[in-house]
């Protein structure tokens, strides 16, 4: 699969995440707090709802609709009412931007 | 076969199956429905499937189950759907269904919701009622022109916004002096209510409908309306027979624990027929579509032998037109704090002690929900806050919770 370049490293705050569209899909590219970055499908599997507006601490992403919780370096479903994982995504980063495996 | 029965199997019944299972419980877990079909989330009831543009594409009702039969299967949770339960005998721990059969539990939780009010004046059984896919289909297929809405409630404002986006010509009568003014603090709802009367929507608060008769309805006023299509949205009475009959108490609602137990051992209740009270004896009996969630996953903890209470605040949500109303915990009319975003305002609700007790927002869903959760977690936290900070946009919320130390 390629390397699609997503985003500058400095997009991202610490601790928060983006939205990403590409080739008619949606993604969400994650900072953590010590500056790792992951990348996981865009909406929670729960309901049709993107995760961009959700809330990042620590690991966890919190979907802003339901409130279903992902880890989002595994793309593990953590809470109600989402029991399906998210799909992940590799990621690098090379000279300030960040590239995913999509 | 015993085991955990579960009656109802709304939000509240079908996460309790999952949350007892996830629990380790190794029984047999029957989730018993009186509507037929799969589990279906009540929440979308007012979201309907719109397939054309204004004026009337025709709406159709949209049924989006909780859980597919593939995830019941893995689960290994027995569902029986299409036949309400009719007995408790809490003495044999048994509970027939209305077709006869019989089944004996070890634990039963009745998750048997709330039924909507009819309305009570001459006529007022012509009105159509607004609770199951059954009703969202009889009202989509029918609610067209002149449309009158009994109740401003949450429900009732809905499908104003809805309908009237489809062209109707909507009238909401609502006795309260405001809508949503048991839910909502009165700023917001009147931001609502100037946001639905630009939608061409007529709100008549303060007033009742006295009659009904064949196309039209009559209000105390003595005023005669068209209404060739009438909708009673105003409110649910909990469903306490079952309980009733099983021996737990009643007080507005099956009287419950925070571990969802009730007067008779062996029984749980929660969700909306649930009036639960809190360790420190405050009592909740919530409608919302969290509140079932959040009580269901506790009571199946709980009938699997965990350890596990309620403690959550209480959460609605509401879509209307492009605007949604959110509110968290406890909320007063007039806030101790409110924060300007971009396109959403929110409002704080402080106690005597400074702990943050409640928020309430308008506005772009978008703009408000990581405030909205941030907040919910302060609440959860009993976390002490100032108005200062949290009327300051410039100061992320994350940073008050983090001051909190471990939460």
């Amino acid at each position: 699969m390629p390397w699609v370049d997503a985003c500058g490293t400095d997009d991202i705050d610490a601790e928060d995440l983006i939205r990403f569209d590409h080739g008619g899909r949606t993604y969400a590219i994650y900072r953590s707090s010590d500056d790792d970055y992951f990348c996981t499908d865009g909406k929670c599997t729960h309901e049709d709802v993107h995760l961009e507006d959700g809330l990042v601490m620590a690991y966890e992403i919190e979907c802003p609709k339901h409130n279903a919780t992902f880890d989002y370096r595994t793309g593990e479903a953590l809470r109600a009412p989402a029991c399906v994982n998210l799909n992940t995504y590799k990621v690098k980063v090379e000279a300030g931007r960040v590239l995913i495996e999509i | 076969m015993a085991g955990i029965v579960i009656v109802g199997a709304g939000e509240c019944g079908t996460r309790a199956a999952f949350a007892a299972r996830d629990a380790g419980y190794d029984g047999a877990i029957l989730l018993i429905a009186g509507e037929a079909g799969l589990p279906y989330d009540r929440t979308k009831l007012t979201k309907p499937i719109v397939p054309g543009e204004a004026p009337f594409g025709g709406l159709s009702a949209l049924r989006k189950p909780i859980c597919h039969a593939n995830q019941l299967d893995a689960a290994g949770i027995t569902l029986l759907a299409g036949t309400p339960v009719g007995k408790v005998n809490s003495d044999a721990r048994q509970v027939t269904l209305t077709d006869g059969r019989v089944f004996g539990y070890d634990r039963l939780l009745l998750a048997v919701g709330a039924t909507a009010r009819r309305l009570a004046c001459r006529g007022g059984d012509r009105a159509l009622g607004f609770r199951t896919i059954d009703h969202a289909q009889t009202v989509f297929a029918k609610a067209r022109g002149k449309v009158v809405i009994a109740g401003a409630g949450l429900i009732g404002l809905e499908l104003a916004a809805v309908l009237s986006g489809q062209g109707a010509e909507v009238t909401l009568v609502e006795a309260e002096a405001l809508p949503l003014s048991r839910t909502v603090p009165a700023g917001l709802a009147e931001r609502l209510m100037a946001r639905h009367q630009a939608e061409g929507v007529r709100l008549l608060c303060g007033s009742e409908i006295e009659k009904v008769t064949p196309g039209f309805v009559t209000l105390s006023n003595g005023k005669r309306l068209p209404a060739p299509s009438l909708i009673a949205a105003i409110g649910v009475v909990p469903n306490t027979t079952l309980g009733a009959m099983a021996g737990a108490m009643i007080d507005n609602g099956i009287c419950v624990d925070a571990q969802m137990r009730t007067s008779v051992p062996g029984i749980y209740a929660a969700g909306d027929c649930a009036n639960v009270t809190l360790p420190n004896g405050q009592r909740v009996r919530s409608e919302t579509w969290r509140c079932a969630m959040a009580q269901g996953i506790v009571a199946g903890q709980v009938m699997a032998g965990q350890t596990a209470s309620y403690d959550d605040p209480n959460w609605l949500w509401s879509d209307q037109y492009d605007l949604t109303v959110q509110v968290v915990g406890q909320v007063a009319d007039r806030p101790d704090a409110l924060r300007q975003l971009p396109e959403a305002e929110l409002q704080f609700s402080i106690d005597s002690d400074g702990a943050l007790i409640g928020v309430a927002g308008i506005g772009r869903a978008a703009a408000m929900t990581k405030d909205i959760i941030l907040a919910q977690r302060l609440i959860r936290a009993g976390a002490k806050v100032t108005a200062r900070a949290l009327s300051d946009p410039a100061i992320d919320l994350k940073s008050l919770l983090r001051t909190q130390g471990d939460v």
